[in-house]
């Protein structure tokens, strides 16, 4: 029995011992998070000899009739589907009637699932099945996680929709990974537009965050706090994080209710801003409180879904139209009956796509038939790309993948439409 | 990072997070009954639970769609919530009963862990059926019918629907309690748990009463999963995991096999993890933000266990031991 | 009707055992090895089939010294824990903080191999720590009680970022470094970094496991556990130091536990957080019970079954041969069209056949659930339940139903 009493007391040790590390853990957050993303973000060091040099090119060789493969990494299935289905049918909208010197192109979709286990696994079988290129991974957690492996096996890939800023800027010494670009605007543009707009046209001086604990959701709010609180706004309350098909929100909106701040500002995606949104529109003293989501949350089935607690949200969503805009709605409503006014990021895949498409026929060299493409070479046309013609307007990539200069649109739930506000 | 409740008048923030934990904790309780009665009679952790749960749900969103959706208004309310209710403790009876029958019963006198394993089964299959079989991943959204609106005094405040979601599950624990402790069928139950042999000889139908604890089991499940979905919203297909987890969390706290243990475990899990985790944050230096919700509930129950560890209610547990 | 099951249920079962009565048991006793030898040779075997197949091998022997592993808790001393994941991402997370360039805490100094037993001493440790607070629990309490922990480990992980990196994980973790193999000419690489040579290492390490735990199993410590599985009251009395016994069962698990991630993290050369599910727990322990506890062969044949089926359903060659029967698929349809002519019933017709191995391997957890349930029903007591265990089986059913409340 002495057993008993000596484990009793050696559990509550234990418990405040997790309790300190738990406290002290969450301390060394703040700091941590305002030394490396300050705002304005730290410079991005730009490609470097090494990175070219620990990049695996090679060189490819297409088989006379075999077509071109280009790989679609999106999520497929679950809760992103509603952002991931039209990313990869707006990629392959792309490839509609385009051959390569007389190959035809392939589209090559696997189900990354939005996560960081899945973007590797994606990764692994497209490079298995030997593709030229890759539009994706749609999330950051998922680029981040399978950036070496692209890498590695020097396949270049342009992703339509990961936002954290640190995906170019990761902490080895060969600089930013060479096989990787991007086309939408940065979590720290988006979340600068986000904290001016709350300050300007929202008067917001306080705001309460909310944010999905994975990469994108983490680095948005957490930039959007530093820009709010630099243009002299304040955090009220703890910001609250919470898991993926979390969806009791009520300790959080009590906390929300307590701290009476002028902006609600969820960082995170659809499936759970929708009941958040329910439950916080059921709670009289919030019915009318601003509420601010990104572009993870603008999607139609945010409005089918929250019905009228999603009113009056204001969201919102980097890009703009470009000259190829109008090209790609019909085309894409003609292959997929899909429409490219709701499609989030359609656009950016649809030009990603186009950038990999018109880069693999500048350097594949006809061979008797047969295709060759330097890996190397493809890489540079890539990057040097300039796409005048793009649904996203103008694309060019700076030194470190990320696309140079881009703008952030608003729009508000009006009647259970999104209407761009001006 | 300022401890917000003491910067703000703090009655409110605690009288709010008293209700969101009551009424969290009593669906954890209604679900908890169904494992705590199925562990009475079986000493079987049913680890389908949480999606006998989820069937309720849906099929109480079913009927509410059926009758309209959110246009559903006035009077209508209640008696839509009532057919959801009635629905929902069917389908939910339909589908504990079927479970029993097939993965169960085949395993009465099989080795202890393997009824276990069957059970985990049954719960992946179903909650990954609705979710990629029907769904297709995505979550269905419970119309939002209940009438808004507080009923407070002072610095005391309940929204009309948590008023409902408690006072209903209320009524329906009483309800079942009545029938545990009155009716011949209880009685008979009651007497199975004892012990199946003993009941065997006194003429007692040992199957036909497992099955009635399922049901019952699952009739409560089946109410608790529209109550969630009403206060929710959002349902879909591994929403059981979860609250099945806790719930079963809950009736351990409570002392599993003891139906007033359940009660009581489901609200005071749900307590813990409104207002304990905020108590704990009172603590200078503490600072536990919502993702560590979960956290702070398991490490509670390993507390109440190492020191009492059959549970609150510790009931019969020599004979368990 | 009610007796349905039962029917189906000999119907199928009876067979198996009766083809397995037939062949394994009437074969002379001296064959048994040799059999045995022809499967290790085929396990010799796998590393010259395609990659993926030999991905797949490996995931089923790191399964494999999983269940040996969680076998010794569960199987030997008869602690139901729900929550084995917690010590697989110890050992999973001890290497990946320490090696991956990415981690807060990387150090070029330790290499793979300190940082192997250095996983393997830190899981059992932790499973010293857990395990003392919560060994006098018993049955239920202690099932729960483990599955929180499991759960909490996967949320310290996560929002424990300093150390962990949070949900982004950590990646490129450190391959292990055979250039001393590799200079005396006996390996063709410098370090492990493709799947035959991991394969390889979890065959190894499979095979140290499965050493030392049949060895423990046999021995004084061994005897103890099975009393304390049997009656943990009639072993105290018999002046068996109860509480260290179980900690020594639990932190050996542990300790496997955390080896089978010090493998797994830099094979698969990723780490988050939600790679640490209960699913995994709910996998281990399954294939435990499936294989038939306490036996090393069920192990094996339990996650063949587990783990490579659902991978197998995930294959392009599966989808691959799927596409094949296309004209099933429209003899199928065919019907339902005409269904739907005389019914009204409109019911959908079957996708193309190229779709079904897309559809197969979305639906990979339907059918993991229902073959649970299936081979529950068909085989209580597991594909192959080890002799000692059979035997009580077969001879005291009656116990078993009536333990827990008319004994003891």
């Amino acid at each position: 029995m002495r057993h008993r009493t000596w484990s009793r007391w050696f559990l509550a040790i234990a418990l405040l011992a997790l309790i300190a590390i738990a406290a002290a853990a969450c301390g060394d957050d703040d700091d941590n998070g305002a030394a490396t993303t300050a705002p304005g973000g730290a410079a991005a060091k730009g490609f470097t000899d090494a990175g070219y040099k620990a990049a695996g090119f090679k060189t490819v060789t297409i088989d006379s009739g075999a077509s071109v493969k280009i790989g679609v990494s999106s999520a497929l299935s679950g809760d992103v589907k509603g952002l991931g289905v039209p990313i990869a049918d707006s990629a392959e909208t792309a490839g509609d009637g385009v051959t390569i010197k007389g190959h035809k192109v392939e589209f090559v979709r696997e189900d990354d699932l939005c996560s960081a286990e899945g973007g590797p696994a994606a990764a692994d079988r497209l490079i298995k099945a030997n593709v030229v290129a890759v539009v994706g991974p749609i999330c950051s957690g998922g680029t981040r996680a399978s950036l070496g492996a692209y890498d590695k096996a020097g396949i270049t890939h342009i992703s339509p929709s990961a936002t954290a800023g640190d995906l170019t800027t990761p902490s080895r010494a060969e600089g930013p990974y060479v096989t990787f670009f991007r086309v939408p605007v940065l979590n720290g543009d988006e979340a600068k537009a986000q904290a001016d707009f709350a300050k300007n046209t929202l008067k917001a001086k306080t705001a309460f965050v909310v944010f999905d604990t994975d990469d994108y959701g983490k680095d948005l709010s957490q930039q959007f706090q530093n820009f709010f609180t630099a243009g002299g706004g304040k955090i009220v309350g703890s910001p609250a994080g919470y898991e993926k098909k979390q969806n009791d929100f009520k300790s959080v909106i009590t906390s929300i209710k307590a701290a009476k701040p002028d902006l609600v500002y969820l960082a995170g995606f659809y499936g759970e801003a929708t009941p958040f949104l329910q439950q916080l529109r059921a709670e009289s003293d919030l019915k009318t409180t601003p509420f601010m989501g990104g572009d993870g949350v603008k999607n139609d089935e945010l409005i089918s879904g929250a019905k009228d607690a999603a009113e009056n949200a204001y969201l919102a969503l980097p890009g703009e139209r470009g000259a190829g805009f109008a090209n790609y709605a019909t085309k894409y409503k003609a292959k997929y009956n899909g429409d490219a006014e709701t499609a989030t990021f359609g656009p950016e895949a649809y030009d990603a796509a186009t950038i990999i498409l018109r880069a693999i026929d500048k350097v594949a060299k006809d061979d008797g038939g047969k295709l060759t493409i330097d890996m190397k070479a493809l890489n540079d046309a890539i990057k040097t790309t300039t796409l005048t013609d793009g649904a996203t307007g103008t694309i060019k990539f700076g030194n470190d993948g990320n696309r140079a200069g881009a703008a952030v649109k608003f729009f508000q739930v009006k009647s259970g439409k999104y209407v761009e506000l001006k | 990072m300022t401890p917000l409740f003491l910067a703000h008048g703090s009655a409110e923030f605690w009288s709010d997070q008293t209700v969101n934990g009551l009424t969290t904790g009593s669906i954890y309780a209604l679900v908890a009954l169904g494992y705590t009665m199925v562990y009475g009679i079986l000493q079987l952790i049913n680890f389908a639970h949480g999606e006998v749960f989820m069937v309720g749900a849906f099929a109480g969103y079913g009927v509410l769609v059926a009758l309209g959706g959110e246009d559903i208004s006035g009077v209508m309310v209640l008696v839509a919530i009532i057919l959801a209710l009635a629905a929902a403790g069917a389908a939910s009876a339909v589908t504990a009963a079927t479970i029993e029958r097939v993965a169960y019963r085949p395993l009465r006198n099989a080795p202890r862990l393997a009824p276990l394993i069957s059970a985990i089964g049954v719960s992946i299959f179903l909650s990954h059926l609705v979710d990629d079989g029907f769904l297709d991943g995505k979550s269905k959204f419970y119309p939002q019918i209940f009438p808004t609106g507080d009923l407070s005094a002072g610095p005391l405040s309940i929204s009309y629907l948590q008023l409902f979601l408690i006072g209903s599950s209320l009524v329906m624990m009483a309800g079942l309690y009545w029938v545990v402790q009155r009716t011949r069928t209880g009685k008979a139950i009651r007497a199975v748990s004892e012990s199946r042999e003993n009941a065997a000889l006194m003429g007692i139908d040992v199957d036909r009463m497992i099955v009635a604890t399922f049901v019952l089991g699952a009739i409560m499940a089946g109410f608790g999963g529209v109550l969630y979905g009403l206060f929710l919203s959002s349902i879909r297909g591994s929403m059981g995991f979860l609250p099945g987890v806790k719930a079963f969390t809950a009736a351990v706290l409570g002392g599993i096999g003891s139906i007033p243990g359940a009660v009581v475990g489901g609200f005071f899990l749900g307590l813990t993890e409104s207002v304990g985790r905020e108590l704990l944050n009172e603590i200078p230096g503490v600072n536990l933000p919502n993702e560590w919700k979960d956290v702070v509930a398991f490490a509670l129950l390993v507390v109440v266990l190492i020191f009492r560890p059959t549970g609150i209610f510790r009931q019969r547990e020599t004979k368990r031991a | 009707m009610p007796e349905r099951g039962k029917l189906g249920r000999a119907a199928i079962a009876a067979p198996i055992e009766r083809l397995r009565a037939r062949t394994w048991e009437r074969l002379p006793d001296w064959t048994h090895p040799l059999i045995w030898f022809a499967l290790c040779i085929l396990v010799l075997v796998v590393p010259t089939f395609d990659d993926i197949w030999v991905r797949m091998f490996f995931l089923v022997g790191l399964y494999a010294t999983l269940g040996l592993g969680l076998n010794v808790v569960v199987g030997m001393a008869g602690l139901l824990d729900l929550g084995y994941v917690a010590f697989f991402a110890t050992g999973a997370y001890v290497v990946g903080i320490l090696s991956a360039p990415d981690s807060p805490h990387y150090s070029a100094f330790f290499s793979y191999w300190y940082l192997l037993p250095m996983a393997v001493g830190i899981g059992a440790l932790v499973g010293v720590l857990l395990g003392l607070p919560v060994l006098p629990l018993r049955g239920d309490y202690l099932a729960i009680v483990t599955l929180g922990f499991g759960e909490i480990i996967r949320i310290l992980a996560l929002n424990m970022s300093d150390q962990t990196n949070g949900s982004s994980g950590l990646f490129e973790i450190g391959r292990p470094d055979i250039s001393y193999l590799h200079n005396l000419g006996l390996t063709g690489r410098s370090t492990v970094d493709n799947v035959q040579y991991f394969y390889v290492m979890i065959v190894i390490a499979a095979f140290a496991v499965w050493f030392v735990t049949s060895r423990l199993r046999d021995s004084r410590v061994g005897r103890a556990w099975e009393a304390i599985r049997e009656d943990e009251d009639a072993a105290r009395g018999m002046g068996i130091n109860t509480t260290r016994y179980k900690l020594m069962a639990f932190s050996t698990g542990a300790a496997i536990g955390a080896l089978g991630g010090a493998i797994y993290a830099p094979f698969i050369d990723f780490i988050a957080p939600n790679s640490f599910s209960l699913l995994v727990s709910i996998n281990v322990l399954a294939l435990v019970i499936i294989g038939g506890m306490g036996s090393t062969q069920g192990v094996v044949a339990g996650s063949l079954i587990l783990i490579g089926v659902p991978e197998l359903l995930q294959f392009s060659e599966t989808a691959d041969v799927l596409s094949k029967f296309d004209w099933v698929g429209q003899g199928v349809n065919q019907v339902i069209d005409g269904i739907n002519a005389v019914t009204h019933l409109d019911l959908s017709t079957l996708p193309p056949a190229e779709k079904w191995g897309a559809k197969l391997a979305l639906y990979r957890f339907i059918i993991f659930g229902a073959l649970l349930v299936a081979i529950m029903v068909l085989r209580p007591s597991g594909l192959f339940p080890s002799r000692r265990r059979k035997m009580e089986f077969e001879h005291t059913p009656e116990h078993e139903t009536a333990g827990p409340a008319g004994t003891a």
